[in-house]
């Protein structure tokens, strides 16, 4: 049986500045940027590399000191609208 | 050198630069003091090093000083966004044409010359194309929807002569096409064909660009610094600066271009201001020779021309006599200057004769010491 995975990464054709608290995305196609701010920050670095909904959410709960159970919803709430934005590309694997 | 910045900015201007020894304030700006100085920012494109001066508590600031420094760099990164994604349908639109095309200063230099792109703002876009596409790339941008601010003065004049067009596009972004370096004297004794010989790519947004080779990068670096604005503006004063610290360059083939375009003076100008202002203690073999490098007359008559606020794009156009070697060319320059089409009048001066005497009144100054 073959185990799939959803992988994340940020998307090659999107435009991004890391700017004081922020990060701002621009992805082609798209006329005004967009903002992340506060763990939005933290996930657009870790997403330099691929990375599975797991690996995200266990990375950020031990960066924010809190359990995976909590920030895992709201994870995958803020990677489905940058996916939704061409900001975030995902593969499976 | 004489100047009138405020001894922050300057110290803003080097933040981070190796060497310099300016110092930052040890207490924040009074309210009084610090809405110009933040308009000084602006000004001087600055906002992404106080940004990061202020984060890490180089640069002392109030709570809301913080804020509005921050949203003042949010505002310019906003802006910069959204000219890397102009800037790349410009040069593929430019490449469907089959025009060659060259990245300048802003999105090459942020990309390729600094550590953290966030630290180099810019307001436009800027191409260099070479003189034989140059029409054919201004009319593709037309065909556009891309209008130029400034009719040109005859036709043919912008491919012989004139350092660059100034396009704003439908989206009211503005793009800058470049021929040379600088218009007048100085940028017509640039050898075009140096320009195109090598090049530094970078990607962005999954599309490969080309800027100029490193060498190329600074010397454009010091003819904007010190040709570009008068007085300067300390963002290109801080490339020159940030691209002879930190940049793998060579400085021995870079004497060698300027002596080879005449342009000696220019560039021991920039550097030898962005030496001073920032006060930059690290010596390097460019520093050390602007430091000694005194200009010939005629070039210092030549920066004048420059360097005169009141020196009128006629007055420049007719400075370009000089830098011409050929009679013709020259024959072709005055006639062009002394009849531009009546678009170009209507734009710039009440009539043909005003625009003759601006031309002739200061197409050739006294110099002054600027260093």
């Amino acid at each position: 049986m073959t185990n799939r995975q959803i992988r994340y990464r940020r998307s090659s054709t999107v435009l991004w500045r890391r700017c004081s608290q922020n990060v701002l995305l621009l992805p082609r196609g798209t006329e005004r940027p967009l903002s992340l701010s506060g763990s939005g920050v933290d996930l657009w670095q870790l997403l330099e590399e691929t990375q599975t909904l797991q690996t995200t959410s266990n990375l950020l709960a031990k960066r924010f000191d809190t359990d995976v159970r909590e920030v895992t919803p709201s994870v995958v709430e803020v990677l489905d609208q940058l996916v939704k934005v061409r900001a975030v590309e995902l593969t499976v694997s | 050198m004489r100047h009138s910045f405020h001894p922050a900015l300057l110290a803003l201007a080097s933040h981070r630069l190796k060497g310099a020894l300016r110092q930052m304030p040890a207490q924040p700006l009074s309210d009084d003091e610090w809405a110009p100085f933040l308009d000084d920012v602006r000004r001087h494109r600055l906002t992404g090093l106080l940004a990061d001066a202020t984060k890490g508590g180089e640069f002392p600031v109030t709570s809301s000083q913080q804020q509005e420094g921050d949203d003042a760099h949010i505002a310019s990164m906003t802006h910069v966004l959204m000219l890397e994604n102009f800037l790349i349908d410009s040069v593929e639109l430019l490449g469907r044409a089959g025009i060659q095309v060259r990245v300048l200063k802003g999105s090459a230099v942020a990309h390729l010359d600094y550590a953290d792109a966030a630290l180099r703002p810019f307001v436009d876009v800027d191409l260099l194309v070479r003189s034989e596409q140059f029409d054919l790339a201004t009319e593709t941008l037309r065909e556009h929807g891309y209008q130029r601010y400034f009719a040109e003065i005859r036709p043919g004049y912008d491919r012989r002569f004139g350092k660059g067009v100034s396009f704003v596009s439908p989206g009211n972004l503005e793009l800058d096409l470049h021929r040379t370096f600088a218009m007048g004297p100085f940028g017509l004794r640039v050898n075009l064909d140096d320009l195109w010989s090598s090049g530094q790519d970078f990607t962005l947004a999954g599309t490969p660009l080309s800027g100029l080779g490193p060498d190329e990068r600074l010397l454009h670096a010091c003819y904007h610094a010190s040709l570009g604005d008068y007085p300067p503006r300390l963002l290109p004063l801080r490339d020159v600066a940030e691209m002879l610290l930190y940049g793998e360059r060579d400085e021995q083939h870079i004497l060698e271009l300027s002596r080879a375009w005449g342009g000696e003076a220019v560039v021991a100008r920039a550097v030898a201001m962005a030496w001073e202002l920032f006060d930059i203690a690290d010596v390097t073999a460019m520093s050390a020779w602007a430091a000694r490098y005194r200009p010939a007359k005629r070039d210092k008559g030549r920066l004048a021309v420059y360097t005169d606020g009141d020196t009128s794009y006629a007055a420049k156009s007719l400075a370009s006599l000089t830098a011409l070697p050929r009679i013709r060319d020259r024959v072709a320059l005055l006639r062009m200057v002394a009849a531009p089409d009546p678009g170009f009048l209507s734009r710039r001066h009440r009539s043909r004769a005003s625009w003759l005497i601006a031309g002739f009144k200061r197409a050739t100054r006294r110099s002054e010491d600027h260093r």
